[in-house]
């Protein structure tokens, strides 16, 4: 009898917090918004060595919502889950032997978001890979605009300049 | 309306000189081991150091060049320590000091908070500190002078 009420007493506390994390969690919707061709560019001549290619990128974080009937105060997280780099011309990325990229914003810290090393020969496009660690991808996507930097190692000097472009993919976790 | 223009022109002029001011922080400067190179950059309006060279470039171990194989993040391991963002975020705060910023250390993968103090036009302090300032180490780093013509 003392044994059957203390499982009752068990079971009754694991259902009692199951239903109260459970309401706070809520089920969580994720849908991905792009930024197509965000132009970044490092003016020539450039020296051998690490050179910033730089452009900005402009969310709308609020009006993408808005256009899917969603409001900036249900998302909960956002992350980088690509970031294509190419260029008109594919003898720029084969100008470059490494990328790093990053985030900045005077309201914000710099943030790594993505490496790739090394950069593949014969190719037109590249996909970085991007970081684990994002604490602030979602503050840099509430600001109306945030620059894209790009370091990219060149192994020898270049007279043009640098220019790419970048599709980011980011994955926007909302409350439902 | 005279008066007017001359407070617009004394306004711009402050702030001229401000951005000039806090602008000589720009340039390639080495910490007191010699073991890199940093170049210090604008953006926007932050100040960042990045790595532009390396005494020893390559791993003794691998023979490729250096990683910054310390990344708290392992995605972020194979970024190369040549170009890497040591110093980021600074802000000038007037009376020859940079702060807000931080200063990564490739050899242990730890971020600290970090002052900057010019102490002449060629000699900054670099404070690196966990929480308060008075925990903290100081380097001294020397301008990188251009030789020749």
């Amino acid at each position: 009898m003392k044994k059957t009420l203390y499982f009752q007493v068990q079971f009754g506390l694991f259902f009692a917090l199951l239903f109260i994390f459970g309401g706070c969690v809520g089920e969580t919707e994720v849908m991905k918004m792009t930024l197509k061709g965000v132009t970044l560019e490092a003016e020539g001549p450039l020296f051998s060595g690490s050179n910033t290619a730089q452009g900005i990128a402009t969310p709308d974080l609020e009006g993408w919502l808005q256009s899917k009937n969603k409001t900036v105060q249900g998302v909960m997280d956002a992350r980088l889950v690509s970031a294509v780099i190419y260029a008109q011309d594919s003898s720029s990325i084969q100008a470059i032997s490494s990328m790093a990229m990053s985030f900045a914003s005077d309201m914000l810290e710099m943030q790594s978001v993505g490496v790739l090393n090394p950069v593949p020969e014969g190719v037109s496009s590249v996909v970085v890979s991007v970081a684990d660690k994002q604490k602030n991808t979602l503050a840099f996507l509430k600001q109306p605009v945030f620059t894209v930097l790009l370091d990219c190692d060149m192994p020898e000097d270049a007279e043009d300049n640098l220019l790419l472009s970048a599709d980011l993919e980011f994955e926007i976790t909302l409350k439902q | 309306m005279k008066w007017f223009n001359t407070f617009l022109f004394v306004i711009f002029c402050t702030a001229l000189f401000a951005q000039a001011d806090a602008e000589r922080l720009l340039g390639v400067w080495e910490p007191s081991n010699g073991k890199a190179r940093v170049k210090i950059e604008k953006v926007g309006s932050k100040f960042y150091g990045k790595i532009v060279w390396l005494r020893e470039p390559n791993d003794p171990q691998t023979g490729q060049p250096k990683v910054d194989k310390n990344n708290p993040d392992q995605a972020l391991r194979t970024t190369p320590l040549k170009g890497f963002r040591m110093l980021k975020d600074f802000v000038y705060s007037g009376k020859n000091e940079w702060t807000e910023g931080t200063i990564y250390d490739p050899e242990n993968g730890s971020t600290y908070s970090c002052v900057i103090k010019m102490k002449d036009d060629n000699t900054l302090d670099i404070r690196g500190y966990i929480g308060v300032k008075t925990l903290g180490r100081t380097d001294e780093w020397k301008r990188l002078q251009m030789t020749g013509k």
